[in-house]
């Protein structure tokens, strides 16, 4: 509009502008080839007639009036005189007057009333400006031409000529003024009009614009939604975009619940509304563009909500809000604020609208993915197991990495089983497809090994019947699966594998080696497959790591490179499970999640430890679990019967509770357990720095009672530093009983 | 973080609530199952099954709890029975501690149940 407007007034300078050079052109030239061929040839006339009394006048006026035209038509073009127009019409003027005052030397001159029409070139000129000026020029001349006569030969008196030349000035510009205005109505008109069709181009062509900006602006706020993203990367992106490109300083999305109550999701330049702000059914401004369904403008400061103000707080104080609905169903509701005095209004409004549908769809399906997402993964989840057993001997750890495609919810699974006897079965498994149907798959194939591998089966017997329980599935899915034995009497382990990929051992001393032997088909391949197993070797100090494809398999990498790299990487470092899970995921997965599914269970045999047990712990009864468990792996060398063991654990709990429970005073007191092996017997200590005191209540002397009776040696000194309780278990002695 | 148990509880029709504990019992979590145990049964009901079949570990923390629970229990007219399989870890345990003179000890939840049911007659 504005942009119009000034165009017009620029347009109409250039055209006024360029008349006015034109004439004073057209004025120069007439001049030049006109007037002083004019002048020459009368000058020449007067030479030739001699005669007139107003022969010396007219010399002197014309030879003056000669020298200023040339002078200032020399300076004029030079560029150094004044402005040009005026110093013409001086020129003109003079030139105009030598002529007259010749023309008129021979009394009543036929030319004379000609300098009536003298005007009309100002007249037809239509401009004021210059029909005044060559009015008042011709009026004057003819004044100075009449007293020139006057004076000279005694014609019509001064007096009469002064009437005459008002006479005809006045009548000049009677007769222009009308005509005048007539030109400047029309003109004005003309303007108008050209205005009028400017302005209407200029308006079409900012609609255009303005159509192909908002256009524009949708693609860029739209095309976002079409990318498969989560719901939460999905919102910040959108909302970015609507106020990049949108004239909004902020931006926030709220997502309906069943019940039509709001809840802030996510937002763009605001800092006061906490992700998760509630809104009940109706309440504050998003409430009313829920229930209207409709575009709503608002001032910020009107409104009573949260979100209301969190828009006024960060200045944006008129709000725009957009319902987003998918066929009639409100899926939330989209807020905009502008701040800085703009006022959001109709544009807006209808950009945010043609874009809202498309962010409504773009959330609903990421909501229905994100659920039927989480169902798939958390029913895998249930499936892998929630904590490993604690088994004396071993120490067991496992990691589970989903696949950076988030829909493909695999089917690896890893198992620890603690059989009778010494026997610890480890299972690991990869159903080929993904999703919930794969998650399906291997928790029946998980299932099913667990049954088989508690019946006392051997590994190739385990999967021999697995496979067949496959056959009866009615989908058809194939798994790689692998299942190990572990004998922690025998210090052997066998192992029988359906496709998988081959268990890596690490050796007390640190080298790795890939197990090939052992392998066959995948689970669900051939009906009828026996399983074939392979026996190995399970050195204390060793580790067994199990692993799916995943780990090793890289997008232009053969597998063969994958697993040259497992290998290097596995060797020469320490061989503790938790500590190698996460440097082989470091090493081979990087920080990226992995491609596929990865699976990977780590079960290192715990080498014969020290004789001596060590530790110092704070009074704190959180420590009593932790104690156990280091015990458990200590004593697992001697090799304890369970209800030995059991007994030993009892016992040191025992001592340690009433360690701890005897601590006192603001002090962080700490007990010292000590324990001694031989092949016989485990010896313990546990040591305070109280005094020795029975527990009260009910129980008085019970703990005393079971320590005395689980242990052959039950002893309690009295010491200065504090008390020491020694406890002494033969092991064998009580196996008959 | 203190030992872990878990307790899992139930109740038939006729007002025993069956509470399994799994996992181990030491001071570290003692007061913290007697919360749970306790705010398991209402004034209402029977009395409380425990079942300790699952219970890998206990000591006299833990023995002190039931007793505790079993005498407020009482207070309310109401009964515990302790189901415990033969041959569980804990059993020596409770043999040392003559648990049996204090409390209702049997191999399963059913006779348990059927116990505080035939009492209440």
């Amino acid at each position: 509009m504005t942009e119009a407007r000034e165009l017009g007034v620029r347009k109409r300078h250039g055209s006024d502008f360029g008349t006015g050079e034109a004439a004073v052109s057209g004025a120069v030239r007439e001049l030049a080839v006109v007037r002083v061929p004019v002048l020459v040839l009368a000058l020449l006339a007067v030479e030739v007639a001699g005669d007139g009394a107003t022969h010396d006048l007219f010399y002197y006026l014309l030879a003056g009036g000669g020298l200023y035209a040339v002078g200032a038509l020399g300076l004029a073009f030079t560029g150094r005189g004044p402005a040009l127009p005026w110093v013409l019409y001086v020129g003109i003027d003079i030139a105009l007057l030598s002529a007259l005052l010749y023309a008129s030397g021979g009394g009543d001159s036929p030319i004379q009333p000609l300098f009536v029409l003298l005007p009309l070139v100002g007249v037809l000129s239509y401009s004021t400006y210059w029909t005044a000026v060559v009015g008042s020029v011709a009026v004057l001349d003819y004044l100075v031409v009449a007293a020139i006569h006057s004076a000279a030969e005694g014609g019509p008196s001064f007096g009469s000529i002064l009437v005459f030349s008002l006479f005809i000035g006045l009548g000049t510009l009677g007769a222009t003024l009308p005509v005048h205005a007539v030109v400047q109505r029309q003109r004005a008109k003309a303007e108008l009009e050209q205005r009028t069709r400017l302005l209407a181009e200029q308006a079409a062509r900012a609609e255009a614009e303005a159509v192909a900006e908002m256009v524009g602006k949708l693609q860029r706020i739209t095309d976002v939604t079409l990318s498969h993203l989560s719901l939460e990367e999905l919102l910040p992106e959108v909302l970015g975009r609507i106020v990049e490109v949108g004239r909004s300083d902020a931006a926030a999305v709220l997502i309906a619940a069943d019940d039509l109550a709001l809840r802030a999701s996510s937002t763009a330049g605001l800092d006061a509304v906490r992700s998760g702000a509630r809104l009940e059914a109706g309440q504050g401004f998003p409430g009313r563009v829920a229930q209207t369904r409709q575009p709503i403008t608002t001032a910020a400061r009107a409104e009573e909500d949260e979100i209301s103000h969190a828009f006024a707080e960060q200045g944006a104080g008129s709000l725009l809000g957009v319902p987003l609905t998918v066929d009639e169903r409100l899926i939330g509701v989209l807020i905009v604020g502008a701040g800085d005095g703009r006022e959001l209004g109709r544009v807006e409004a209808d950009l945010l609208r043609l874009a809202a549908d498309r962010i409504a769809l773009s959330i609903q399906r990421a909501q229905l993915y994100e659920r039927e997402h989480f169902a798939a993964q958390t029913f895998q989840r249930s499936l892998l197991p929630a904590r490993l057993p604690e088994i004396p001997g071993l120490l067991v750890a496992a990691r589970y990495m989903p696949a950076r495609e988030e829909a493909r919810v695999g089917g690896d699974w890893y198992d620890v089983l603690e059989l009778p006897g010494d026997a610890v079965g480890l299972a690991m498994g990869d159903v080929v497809s993904h999703g919930i149907r794969a998650a399906s798959t291997m928790g029946q194939i998980r299932s099913a090994m667990r049954a088989y591998a508690f019946d006392d089966e051997s590994p190739g017997g385990t999967l021999t019947k697995v496979n067949a329980v496959m056959r009866g599935l009615d989908q058809r899915e194939t798994a790689t699966a692998i299942y190990l034995a572990l004998d922690l009497a025998q210090w052997t382990f066998s192992f029988a594998s359906a496709g998988h990929p081959p268990p890596l051992l690490i050796d007390p001393a640190g080298s790795a080696d890939l197990l090939e032997a052992g392998r066959s088909v995948p689970l669900g391949a051939h009906p009828g497959t026996r399983y074939p197993e392979a026996v190995e070797r399970l050195e204390p100090g060793s580790t067994i790591l199990l692993y799916t494809d995943g780990l090793v398999e890289r997008r232009g990498n053969s597998l063969n490179e994958g697993l040259e790299r497992l290998v290097s990487e596995a060797t020469g470092h320490s061989s503790e499970p938790e500590p190698l899970c996460d440097r082989l995921i470091g090493a081979l997965l990087g920080d990226q999640p992995p491609l596929d599914d990865v699976a990977l269970l780590a079960a290192h045999v715990v080498s014969v430890p020290d004789e001596r047990l060590e530790l110092e712990l704070p009074c704190m009864p959180s420590t009593l679990g932790p104690l156990r468990r280091s015990l458990r792996h200590w004593v697992y060398s001697v090799r304890p019967s369970r209800d030995e063991l059991q007994d030993i654990l009892v016992a040191v709990s025992e001592a340690a509770t009433n360690a701890i429970e005897h601590a006192y005073g603001p002090v962080e007191a700490s007990y010292r357990v000590e324990g001694w092996l031989a092949r016989d017997r485990v010896s313990v200590t546990v040591t305070d720095s109280g005094s020795w005191r029975e527990r009260r209540g009910l129980d008085r002397g019970r703990g005393t009672a079971v320590m005395r009776e689980l242990m052959d040696v039950f002893e309690v000194s009295h010491l200065e530093a504090g008390t020491v309780v020694h406890l002494e278990r033969r092991l064998g002695s009580r196996s008959a009983a | 973080m203190s030992t872990r148990a878990d307790i899992h509880t139930t109740s038939d029709d006729e007002g025993v609530v069956i509470a399994r504990i799994s996992g181990e019992m030491d001071t570290s979590n003692a007061a913290r199952v007697e919360d749970r145990l306790t705010a398991a049964v209402p004034n209402t009901a029977l009395g409380m099954v425990l079942d300790l079949s699952e219970l890998s570990f206990v000591d006299s923390s833990g023995v002190e709890l039931f007793f505790r629970l079993a005498e407020r229990f009482e207070d309310r007219r109401q009964r515990i029975a302790v189901a415990l399989p033969e041959g569980a870890p804990i059993e020596r345990v409770f043999e040392i501690v003559r648990f049996r003179e204090r409390l209702p000890l049997v191999g399963s939840v059913a006779e348990a149940g059927a116990l505080l049911r035939a009492d209440s007659l």
